[in-house]
């Protein structure tokens, strides 16, 4: 866990299959949601198969009826867990990155009474997922290995991007939250606002 | 649209309340002077219609709470009221409406061609090869262009919009801009559609201008991520399907262009105003979706600035000042 000037952020193991079935389920059901998230985001893609796998579990025959119940059932598993570091390089890289750049909205965070996060790897989510509760941020693989410095691309028009923040991670990520019309991201369910 | 009652939050500060409103009211100024008028601009006062669309998860009527308290002249218009005064909105897609009354529109293209031709007339020069480099000459700056003209200047003023970054930087200064795109399409239909500059802020800050009699200034957009200047299927196709749900009879009008640009966006909203560091030069920019609203004040300010005035208006511009700490930009999700 780092500290001194940053905002504390865990480093968690993967997500357990049983949990990741929960999160491929919650994607599916919200797809939608999902699929606007990362059409707001381009260039940001996550992997075809990742998007693929989603799509084909949307167009099966669901039980919705359940998803309620599963969320609770992950929030209560995943409280009981103790954070414990993958020494995965790249993941604990992330970790560092985030935890100094969440530093910033430190006044934020804790008048949305968030004051900590732990950082799951979650094989099964398209987009970044938060677990109210457990605090969770879950990260695709795409979004914890090859986090840029800068996502602003360059170009011709505009070579040099403008410096930017990984907080972008956790502020917009989607709620797990289940029976609403649609889902907010992090930001909106806290009220917290992003920039300055 | 000149309108600081739809472009203030009561997150921001008061300062910025009080830049809006005297830039607004500075446009009266600026337009009845010897270089034009405000028919040649197609400036004129206008109510604003600020729509609390159904699509919206929150209801805009709690701004009534804080609105009129910050001078806003504004009512709250349920649906019948709407229908009753703009009876080409929708109320299927309308829920009520905020009506804003003594604010304006002005034609952007109209004013920068008026401009442009009052700066030559005075003697102004225009250099369109670019700028590549900054030297020092003496105590004195020399600005280098494309096609290799040197200008040498005392003080010079970096107002290159959402390119004021890339700007400084060729003179040592940082000024930390997002660039947001925004698109707009134009639309050719019937007269007099609206009576109003209906504002739909859903998202992005979407609105419908009619500019002239039957010709329409739709959109738009706030993009962070896409650093071109191509109109795209994902936005003007939202744009158009809400301008058809909330003006039903546009779904006939017709498309006659679509363009984009680029709003230079600071990471706290404001703008950047002032002498930089380096007393030669000044900064004007970071303005955000106030571009036009602001430009004509902001080179009265400027000008007090080089001449060493108290501010126009007795504005206080300290939270505008350049070297304000700013935060990394963090905001990548578009809106429209």
């Amino acid at each position: 866990m780092t500290h001194l000037a940053t905002f504390p952020i865990e480093d968690a193991a993967p997500l357990p299959a049983a949990d990741g079935d929960v999160l491929l389920r919650w994607t599916s059901f919200y797809l939608r949601d999902c699929e606007k998230w990362l059409v707001r985001r381009h260039p940001l893609a996550p992997p075809a198969d990742l998007l693929a796998r989603a799509r084909r579990r949307h167009a099966q025959p669901h039980d919705d009826t359940s998803l309620s119940g599963a969320l609770a059932s992950l929030t209560r598993r995943r409280a009981r867990i103790r954070a414990r570091g993958t020494g995965d390089g790249a993941h604990s890289a992330l970790v560092d990155r985030l935890s100094h750049d969440l530093a910033l909205y430190s006044a934020s965070l804790s008048a949305g009474e968030l004051h900590k996060v732990r950082v799951v790897p979650a094989g099964s989510a398209i987009v970044p997922l938060f677990l109210p509760g457990p605090d969770e941020l879950f990260l695709p693989p795409y979004l914890m290995s090859d986090i840029p410095e800068n996502l602003f691309p360059a170009d011709s028009l505009f070579p040099e991007p403008p410096k930017a923040t990984t907080s972008w991670l956790l502020f917009q990520s989607l709620v797990l939250v289940a029976d609403r019309p649609r889902i907010p991201t992090l930001a909106s369910f806290y009220d917290i606002r992003e920039s300055d | 649209m000149l309108t600081p009652a739809c472009e203030y939050d009561p997150w921001m500060c008061r300062q910025f309340l009080d830049l809006l409103k005297s830039g607004l009211s500075y446009y009266k100024t600026f337009l009845h002077s010897d270089w034009t008028t405000p028919e040649q601009v197609d400036y004129r006062s206008s109510e604003f219609t600020l729509t609390d669309l159904g699509e919206s998860e929150e209801s805009l009527r709690d701004r009534m709470d804080w609105m009129p308290g910050l001078g806003f002249d504004c009512d709250w218009w349920d649906t019948s009221e709407v229908c009753a005064r703009e009876p080409h909105l929708s109320p299927t897609a309308v829920r009520g409406a905020i009506r804003i009354r003594n604010e304006a529109v002005v034609n952007p293209i109209a004013l920068w061609e008026e401009m442009g031709r009052a700066m030559a007339a005075r003697g102004g020069k225009t250099y369109s090869e670019g700028l590549v480099g900054v030297e020092e000459q003496g105590e004195r700056v020399s600005l280098v262009t494309g096609g290799g003209v040197q200008v040498v200047a005392d003080r010079v003023v970096l107002a290159a919009g959402a390119w004021t970054a890339d700007v400084a930087r060729l003179a040592g200064l940082e000024v930390p801009l997002c660039p947001a795109k925004g698109q707009m399409v134009l639309l050719r239909g019937t007269p007099h559609a609206i009576g109003s500059v209906v504002f739909m802020p859903t998202g992005g800050c979407g609105s419908i201008v009619e500019r002239r009699p039957g010709s329409y200034v739709v959109g738009t957009s706030e993009e962070y991520l896409v650093p071109d200047e191509h109109n795209t299927a994902g936005v003007v196709g939202t744009v158009l399907s809400r301008l058809c749900g909330v003006v039903p009879d546009a779904a006939h009008w017709r498309i006659e262009g679509m363009w984009a640009g680029f709003r230079p966006m600071t990471s706290d909203e404001l703008p950047v105003l002032g002498v930089a560091d380096d007393r030669r030069f000044l900064v004007a920019t970071g303005h955000h979706r106030n571009g036009i609203l602001l430009a004509p004040l902001t080179g009265r300010l400027i000008a007090d600035a080089v001449n060493g005035d108290v501010p126009f208006d007795g504005l206080d511009l300290s939270p505008f000042r350049y070297g304000r700490p700013l935060r990394p930009h963090a905001r990548f999700a578009a809106k429209y």
